[in-house]
């Protein structure tokens, strides 16, 4: 087939492409290997005063509650 | 003189492959244990050991695959020669610089490039199958990363404890964060302090110990007598510390204290509501998969036709008609894609009709060039 500057223009894009789809999966492995310090819920919660309100609210609960029963138990919040 | 060359070359073959391992290897969170403070000496030592992996590997690769009458000693004459105070006899030295510079520049690459590449796979294999989570030997030096993560708790001696302590059912909740209370001690007694961790940095002098800790939505405790006319117990206050993020340096840490801070996780439904499967959408997460697959197999039959694809006479096409016939191609496997085992009936055709429909127009438009293209 005779090489037209619209097929060179399309191998690039294809490589282009590629490079794109690559550096892509590479961002998708690491996101889904990586260990985090704090969860990107966790994160985005602390952005939302009602749900950094619910965050102390939990964590203030666990300490009254382990006060009365001697019984520690993790603060738990919906974040959803 | 003939040190510093020597050491030039070792640097190159050895200790740079061995760098470049290290730097896809430990990612992430891992990669806090080697901070630009960490001993040059000691980051040489720590690259020797996979450099030399990886460049007697790469060796044997080449004797066996692209050279086998290369023999190893070779290396060490060239070296010996380019490298020491001697005259250059060796014909083998000659023919090197002469012939094979190039060909060596270009292993030196594809030693660097292996070693990005087995950097990078490694980790990320022992992240995705939890080896680091069973076996010792796979797990990270940075201990804290898997504390405060809440990873701990899949630990086996974590795990068999979970009844007796408080850990957090990991099953049904996530560890979304983890609430610190550090203690510090200074010139003015012992100061509580606690947070929400957002970061933590380690000592360059021993990774195992933390060395900052960055806390959102700290508070500060302090002391204080309700009545001061009596001897009662001082009762603890708390005040907030104005500001975003507070840094603490933990050089004279007590101790630290974490709870952590559970969510519920979010439920992965498949059930079929209105004959379509109840999915989230994330674009993010499909779009680059469905690139690669559409990228990688349009790839090579558009730019070059191999032999097993002949009897389509795909050289005879431009690209885009090669680009609709790939298309096609894949809309026939996107028939098969996995949620139509879980869908039965008049839910399986509603599910899978618009599919049927994009690969039929596809088809004819396929069938339309090949009559044109071959009348």
């Amino acid at each position: 087939m005779e090489e037209t500057s619209t097929n060179t223009a399309l191998k690039v894009v294809g490589v282009v492409a590629l490079v794109a789809v690559f550096v892509a999966i590479i961002r998708a492995i690491n996101r889904k290997t990586e260990i985090k310090t704090i969860s990107d819920r966790g994160l985005e919660a602390l952005k939302d005063p009602v749900k950094l309100k619910k965050i102390e609210e939990a964590i203030e609960n666990s300490k009254q509650s382990f006060e009365k029963t001697d019984i520690w138990e993790n603060p738990s919040v919906d974040l959803n | 003189m003939s040190l510093t060359i020597g050491f030039i070359a070792l640097f190159i073959s050895v200790v740079m492959p061995g760098l470049i391992f290290q730097r896809f290897y430990y990612f992430g969170e891992f990669y806090k244990q080697f901070t630009t403070k960490v001993p040059p000496l000691r980051v040489f030592v720590y690259a020797l050991i996979p450099g030399l992996i990886i460049q007697f590997s790469g060796i044997f690769l080449y004797q066996n695959w692209f050279h086998p009458s290369f023999k190893k000693d070779w290396i060490l004459n060239v070296f010996q020669e380019l490298f020491g105070e001697v005259q250059i006899t060796n014909s083998k030295t000659h023919d090197f610089m002469d012939n094979h510079f190039g060909s060596f520049i270009l292993y030196t690459l594809v030693v660097y490039i292996s070693s990005i590449i087995l950097g990078f796979v490694l980790s990320r294999s022992i992240r995705a199958f939890k080896w680091d989570i069973r076996w010792k030997l796979f797990r990270f030096k940075n201990e804290w990363s898997y504390i405060f993560s809440g990873e701990i708790f899949y630990f086996e001696k974590f795990k068999k404890s979970s009844l007796s302590l408080s850990t957090p059912n990991l099953k049904k909740v996530n560890v979304g964060m983890v609430y610190a209370d550090v203690l510090i001690s200074s010139s003015e007694g012992n100061q509580l302090y606690s947070g929400i961790v957002i970061d933590y940095d380690l000592k360059s002098d021993d990774s195992s110990s933390l060395d900052k800790i960055y806390l959102m939505n700290a508070k500060r405790y302090a002391k204080y007598n309700q009545d001061s006319t009596t001897n009662s117990i001082p009762k603890l206050h708390s005040k907030k510390i104005p500001g975003d993020l507070f840094v603490l340096s933990l050089e004279n840490l007590i101790n630290i204290n974490l709870s952590y801070i559970t969510v519920p996780r979010l439920e992965k439904s498949s059930k079929p509501i209105n004959g379509k499967p109840k999915t989230e959408f994330k674009p993010r997460e499909v779009i680059p998969f469905a690139l690669m697959f559409l990228v990688l197999s349009s790839f090579i039959p558009i730019f070059f036709v191999p032999e097993w694809l002949s009897f389509l006479h795909v050289e005879q096409l431009n690209f885009v008609e090669r680009l609709i016939m790939l298309l096609t191609f894949n809309q026939f496997l996107w028939l098969f894609s996995p949620p139509v085992k879980k869908l039965k009936g008049k839910e399986l055709f509603a599910f899978v009709k618009p599919k049927i429909i994009v690969f039929l127009i596809l088809a004819v438009i396929l069938i339309f060039i090949y009559l044109f293209t071959f009348n």
